[in-house]
């Protein structure tokens, strides 16, 4: 354990104009290892906690097509609070301990519940907030402020509830089948449609939540979200009003999918449409959503100026 | 305030008593939940025996090879949800004929559930009415039992089933998931049971009381090992 480098006169050493950095040059930025070394008990209690969980995380969602982006929201989001480190680390305070434990009453016993009955979705989110409660506990909220984008974008390493997440791409699934259909009927294709199952001459393919690539859909949101923020982060406002646009440009994203699928069936066969999905859907399903996400960066400019320079005069 | 300042030096070496606390709080939690994860396994139907429990004679009905029955699709996740499947048709001179599957997961847990017919069927490409939900009376008490048509390009099928989790027989995803908790909470790993009932016709009340029919007989033939193993009832 890290001896504490204080002097005889503890009272005087806390931390005013005289402190000594604990072993580092001036100048160099703070080390979040060496601060976070000194309280090894908690680290050792919440690793109780994480790993478990981040196996069953990594297990059951990370391994799949919806949950693929988890390992990259992980080293993205700790990557970000490293940059940040200079600007959070000097306003951290003490947080006020009753509201921690207020919510730690409710988000642990909710953890063990979870757990133990293998809920792995709600053992994440239970996991989140608690993280969070901790975190507020050390670090005080004008610290936690200036992180505010890597806390929200770390909620994206745990699986969503199945029901929300349907909620959301059943409507998605059954508008994408029914306008790349129309839009194909318009432009003289042989195309029909019966509920999620679309005919395209001889061919019938189903719409399912996967072909649509809507498990993407959330990958989509996380990525666009650190790739607006990156770009726009000293313009918070303008960064949160172009997030708006995350969601409709990935089901943008998706219906240009299904209409590529549609033509290469149509065009190429079966063999060649399934040749598609395997291969290059990913990659076409990112290019369109990041050039979508460019493409309104580029129309809402004026907006952005007129924020930023509101931003500037306050 | 000094730029440098990480956090105030604390007033005298030793732990912090926050560590402690919130440390504390999180290994208990952990292993709270170790302790109160559920290890008993409640099979109810043992390797292999799910076929042996349903006579090839029902009533006027016997059996015939199995064919045309909407099945879980064959992937992946199927291999994960079910231990064993069931599937066979019976047909009769006098009455419709019925399609029966089973499908039987022997361990049920908040991830890994047996999945409803309402997943399936759309999946194949039918389309769903509404599901009526209904009790199926039987001489031990009602089994709640949900029906709904579902209709395709090319037939029209009416499907009665039920679902076992445990002893419960939740009628909805949602009583399920809560059928799970109860047993974790009693610390056990339930099993699960999906039995299913179809018959291809367009007469509505005409397919409901075939199935309607089907079940009971069938009900009554297994005796009570087998209604224990169907219905968690004797």
């Amino acid at each position: 354990m890290p001896k504490e480098q204080g002097d005889a006169t503890g009272a005087a050493m806390t931390g005013v104009g005289l402190a000594r950095p604990q072993g580092r040059l001036k100048g160099a930025p703070p080390s979040i290892g060496a601060a976070a070394a000194r309280h090894w008990p908690l680290l050792l209690g919440l690793a109780t906690m994480v790993i478990p969980t981040m196996i069953r995380v990594a297990h059951d969602s990370w391994s799949t097509e919806q949950g693929a982006h988890g390992p990259i929201v992980v080293a993205t989001g700790v990557w970000l609070v490293m940059t940040l480190r200079r600007d959070f680390m000097p306003l951290i305070r003490p947080g006020r301990l009753g509201l921690s434990l207020a919510a730690l009453a409710v988000m642990l016993p909710l953890y063990a519940l979870a757990r133990l009955t293998g809920t792995t979705e709600v053992e994440g989110i239970a996991l989140y907030f608690t993280l969070i409660a901790v975190a507020y506990a050390y670090l005080g909220s004008a610290a936690m402020r200036v992180l505010w984008f890597p806390i929200l974008y770390f909620a994206f390493v745990f699986p969503p509830p199945d029901t929300m997440v349907a909620l959301i791409t059943q409507p998605l699934k059954i508008g994408i089948s029914k306008w790349s259909v129309d839009l194909l009927a318009l432009l003289g294709y042989p195309v029909a449609r019966s509920g999620v199952m679309i005919q395209i001459d001889q061919y019938d393919i189903l719409v399912a939540a996967a072909c649509a690539g809507l498990n993407s859909l959330i990958s989509l949101s996380a990525i666009s979200l650190f790739y607006i923020y990156l770009l726009h982060k000293a313009n918070w406002r303008y960064a949160l009003v172009l997030m708006l646009a995350v969601v409709p440009v990935a089901a943008l994203a998706n219906f240009v999918r299904v209409v590529l699928i549609i033509l290469l069936t149509y065009y190429g066969g079966d063999a060649l449409a399934q040749g598609f999905l395997h291969g290059f859907a990913g990659l076409t399903l990112f290019t369109v959503a990041l050039l979508g996400i460019f493409g309104i960066d580029k129309l809402l400019t004026p907006l952005r100026r007129r924020l930023a320079a509101r931003d500037a005069a306050a | 305030m000094s730029a440098e300042a990480l956090e105030p030096a604390p007033t005298r070496p030793g732990i912090d008593r926050r560590d402690l606390i919130f440390g504390g709080a999180a290994a208990a939690a952990a292993a709270l939940a170790y302790a109160r994860t559920p290890r008993t396994r409640e099979m109810k139907i043992a390797k292999n025996a799910l076929d042996k429990i349903v006579p090839k004679q029902i009533g006027p009905w016997h059996e015939e090879a199995a064919s045309g029955i909407v099945l879980p699709p064959p992937d992946q996740l199927s291999q994960l949800l079910y231990d064993q499947q069931f599937a066979r048709v019976y047909v009769s001179d006098t009455r419709l004929a019925v399609m029966f599957l089973m499908a039987y997961g022997s361990s049920q847990d908040g991830v890994l559930q047996i999945h409803r017919p309402e997943i399936c069927y759309p999946a194949g490409g039918y389309r769903l009415t509404d599901t009526v939900k209904s009790v199926l009376p039987t001489p031990g008490g009602g089994v709640p039992v949900r029906t709904f048509t579902a209709s395709s390009m090319t037939r029209v099928e009416e499907v009665l089933y039920w679902t076992r989790i445990g002893d419960a027989l939740p009628v909805s995803w949602a009583e399920q998931r809560l059928a799970v908790f109860r047993s974790n909470l009693a610390g056990l790993v339930p099993d699960g049971l999906l039995v299913r009932f179809s018959t291809v016709s367009q007469n509505h009340d005409q397919a409901v009381a075939t199935l309607t029919e089907f079940a009971r007989t069938l009900l009554a033939a297994i005796g009570p090992a087998g209604r224990a193993q169907l219905i968690g009832q004797p």
